[in-house]
């Protein structure tokens, strides 16, 4: 026989012990270590839930106040470029204007320079020039060219209209001094009469005193009637004192159109 | 060579005797016992467990997928006994693999009293469902002309619980035993191996058939309320 009835007897026994110590020891606390487990995550599951809502709330807050940063940065930073470029400008301006300024200066000074330079070459120039002619002239002047310049003096005297005598005239008769011929030179005889001849044709004989002559260097060559201030010539230095006269006009009129051109 | 464990008798006093079945049942009650409380002695309720938690865990689970598979709405009240016959057949086959043991499972007493037990649990989880009268109308089903061949069906598949078990694992261990004794090499090894997936399966197949005898005696309930459906009973028998 193959059942053994006590053996089939305990087992059913030991089977019944088992179910109730495996209950005990084994299903009973896996079930509800799993079940609180399940709760607790169930209920971290919810937590998470609640704080990720939070944070999303949180982010978009954050996200507008970012926004409203970025914003404020903008415009802070549009209206710092715009400072920024007006005083560029106006910075600008100025030392543009200030370079003008000095420029002009510089520009003035150049022109006073130059004019002052002009100015002092011209006369230099001048100086030299009749330096040189009454140089030349002076060593040319001799006794021969006393009589061409005694008959270009009488000419003059002759060429004297009405009204010029009159006045030499009446200076003459005025004072009642003799009239002073002035020469560069000692007049010779002949020279002295021919002069006087034509003097004496200026006025009456009854009321000529007489002439007085003098050597004037100055002269450099020439002869001059003079009475009481005024006086009739003929003598290189007059020439060369025209000269002079004329070149300063010219230089004068020079110097103005520079100006007006710059 | 003998067939049965029973046959090792240790100790006897008339009727009272203890032999190799009910020592070793004891030895597997006790390991059981003793590595369930080791283990759940500090069970942790964090999201962090200890392996062997979460082998006992997956165990459980399982087992309680497979109640509801089969058609028990609620696998927690049949969790205990379903799973207790599950881990002890199997640890049970399993231990095979050891040198000098014998499987209690290969006795015909022992597997005759786990389906004694499924005899029993039977009627009880069927009344405590649906109660006596509901659960007696059950034999009537689908007519009462069928009361003879219900009654029959419950007694045989008890006895076909029993034999097919001690049947497989008894052969089992005798063709391993008889393939020692012809060739002692290597061939046993492949044997062992296959009896012991035999074994797994027997424990699978002796609990869910248990199962769905439970089912069926509780579903029928349901079943009259219109439930369509074909009972999961008609599927093992």
């Amino acid at each position: 026989m193959l059942i053994d009835w006590f053996t089939v007897v305990a087992q059913v026994i030991n089977f019944l012990i088992l179910v109730w110590l495996l209950q005990r020891f084994l299903y009973k606390p896996i079930v509800n270590a799993m079940q609180t487990r399940e709760e607790k995550i169930a209920s971290q599951l919810r937590d998470a839930e609640k704080q990720k809502t939070e944070a999303e709330a949180e982010a978009v807050k954050f996200r507008v106040a970012h926004d409203q940063l970025e914003q404020r940065k903008q415009e802070l930073l549009k209206g710092a470029e715009n400072e920024a470029e007006t005083l560029q400008r106006r910075l600008t301006e100025e030392a543009r204007h200030e370079i003008e300024t000095v420029r002009e200066k510089w520009q003035q000074a150049l022109r006073d320079e130059q004019r002052a330079f002009q100015s002092d070459l011209t006369k230099a120039l001048r100086q030299e020039v009749f330096s040189i002619a009454r140089g030349v002239l002076a060593d040319l002047a001799g006794v021969d060219v006393q009589a061409r310049m005694a008959t270009m003096f009488i000419r003059r005297l002759e060429k004297l209209d009405a009204e010029e005598r009159a006045k030499l005239n009446l200076i003459v008769t005025a004072d009642g001094k003799a009239p002073v011929i002035r020469s560069a030179f000692e007049l010779s005889p002949a020279v002295r009469e021919a002069i006087e001849r034509a003097v004496a044709k200026l006025e009456p004989a009854d009321t000529l005193q007489g002439v007085q002559y003098e050597i004037t260097p100055e002269l450099i060559g020439g002869i001059e009637l003079a009475a009481n201030g005024r006086k009739v010539s003929w003598s290189i230095s007059d020439y060369l004192l025209s000269l002079e006269q004329r070149v300063q006009q010219l230089m004068a009129r020079r110097t103005k159109i520079d100006e007006q051109v710059e | 060579m003998h067939l049965s464990p029973d046959q090792v008798v240790l100790w006897q006093n008339g009727v009272v005797k203890l032999n190799s079945t009910i020592i070793t049942t004891w030895g597997l009650m006790l390991i059981l016992t003793i590595c369930s409380w080791l283990i759940t002695r500090k069970l942790s309720t964090s999201i962090k467990i200890s392996p062997w938690q979460n082998l006992l865990e997956i165990i459980v689970v399982s087992v309680k997928q497979q109640i509801q598979e089969v058609g028990l709405a609620e696998p927690a009240k049949y969790l205990t006994f379903l799973g207790t016959l599950f881990l002890f057949i199997a640890l049970s086959n399993l231990c095979t693999l050891l040198p000098f043991y014998e499987p209690p499972t290969g006795s015909l007493s022992t597997t005759a009293a786990l389906a004694i037990s499924v005899f029993v649990a039977v009627p009880v989880f069927g009344v405590l469902e649906s109660g006596v009268r509901g659960y007696l109308r059950t034999y009537l089903e689908p007519t009462w002309l069928m009361l003879p061949f219900n009654i029959i069906s419950e007694l045989t598949r008890t006895l076909a619980l029993a034999v097919r078990l001690f049947g497989n694992i008894m052969s089992g261990s005798m063709i391993v035993a008889i393939l020692l004794t012809i060739t002692p090499l290597i061939f046993p090894i492949f044997m062992t191996l296959l009896g012991l997936l035999t074994g797994m399966v027997q424990a699978y197949i002796f609990s869910i058939l248990a199962t769905v005898y439970i089912a069926a005696a509780t579903e029928t309930q349901k079943e009259r309320a219109g439930e369509s459906g074909a009972s999961p009973y008609q599927h093992f028998n």
